[in-house]
């Protein structure tokens, strides 16, 4: 058996062809796939088909209403609020179908590695240019959340507790939603750094 | 069409597997990623209009879903490949081979493995240039530096 220790620089590059051919006989003896797995990959295709724009963003509009009237009329909070957050959340939406805007799904996986790669970096920084937007305005609306609860608490007495509870799971669920939402952010941010300083090194040596 | 795609699949099952297992890190992470390549190419197969090679696009789906992919948004249940071997971490001589293999093209940048695997596996300059979408020249270019990253790991192991 060949060991890493005594190869020198040639016999490294073919015993890596050597060891490809192994693996790809090796694999040719296995099943691999089955019915099942290829059935469940099929079907996948209409589900997400109907994902995006043909159900959300109708269901997001449609759902505005229902939820503009529970946040005003059983839950007490102002018109204006009640408003703004469903507002922003129609705006959410539209700006999903903004960073897909001039890309077809189809083109990032079977277009090649670098055009690929770039259309992907194109949406995570759209991604990214909402975030600028959002995080103040999410700070924004969470004092304004505070605010209308200590005033619903003032005006009724009973409804104290039910107030107390919505502020306790809005900080703790903006707590915890903000660290995850972080990490997920810093994660996706290294692939794509990794993804841009690669495409530059290869158009760099392409442009010289 | 749905046979057409069975055939398909099961004609280039070790393309799609070899790639999935180079972009892994464990067995569950392959799982995952051959049908997240299986969804991409059967999204893919009605639009393939045989402008490449059924080869070059096998290659490139499976190469962009594994470069690409969104680990964390994982929206189906993963089912279990019909495999008997481990690659992982079986401990045969040939299978020893094979993770020497993999530690070696899993220590490059991504990109990188893409156009050493696709050298290794015979590919023309031409073909490797298209399906990473650089010249033949860069391809080349490329390559040495790859080759000579592979030289300095194997040699600052020894």
């Amino acid at each position: 058996m060949i060991t890493m220790e005594n190869l020198n620089d040639t016999q490294l590059l073919n015993e890596m062809r050597e060891q490809m051919q192994l693996l790809n006989r090796k694999l040719e003896k296995e099943r691999i796939t089955n019915e099942q797995l290829i059935r469940k990959a099929m079907n996948e295709k209409i589900s997400k088909l109907h994902h995006k724009k043909r159900f959300w963003m109708p269901a997001a509009i449609i759902l505005a209403i229902p939820c503009l009237y529970f946040m005003y009329s059983y839950m007490n909070f102002s018109l204006a609020f009640s408003l703004v957050t469903i507002a922003f959340l129609i705006t959410a939406e539209c700006y999903q179908l903004y960073t897909w805007k001039g890309i077809k799904q189809n083109e990032l996986i079977t277009g090649d590695l670098c055009n690929s790669a770039k259309k992907l970096i194109r949406i995570k920084d759209r991604n990214d240019k909402w975030l600028v937007y959002t995080i103040p305005f999410i700070i924004f609306w969470f004092i304004w959340f505070v605010y209308e609860n200590l005033q619903l608490s003032s005006i009724a007495q009973e409804a104290r507790d039910f107030t107390n509870g919505a502020l306790l799971g809005g900080i703790v669920g903006g707590i915890i939603g903000g660290l995850i939402g972080y990490t997920q952010y810093k994660k996706g941010k290294k692939t794509i750094n990794e993804l841009i300083s690669q495409i530059e090194e290869l158009t760099r040596e392409q442009e010289g | 069409m749905e046979n057409e795609f069975k055939e398909v699949v099961e004609k280039h099952k070790s393309t799609i597997y070899t790639v999935c297992y180079m972009f892994s890190k464990d067995s569950d992470e392959v799982n995952d990623l051959f049908q997240e390549v299986l969804i991409n190419l059967w999204k893919g197969f009605s639009s393939f209009q045989g402008k490449s090679s059924i080869d070059t696009w096998i290659w490139r789906i499976s190469f962009n879903t594994c470069i690409t992919q969104d680990r964390k948004k994982r929206r189906h249940e993963t089912l279990p490949l019909s495999m008997d071997i481990n690659l992982y971490e079986d401990k045969d001589d040939d299978t020893q081979q094979i993770q020497m293999l993999y530690h070696r093209i899993h220590a490059l940048k991504p990109f990188d493995r893409a156009i050493v695997m696709l050298w290794l596996e015979g590919i023309s300059y031409e073909e490797i240039g298209e399906i990473v979408g650089i010249t033949v020249k860069n391809v080349s270019i490329r390559l040495y530096r790859i080759k000579e990253e592979l030289k300095k790991m194997s040699n600052s192991k020894k």
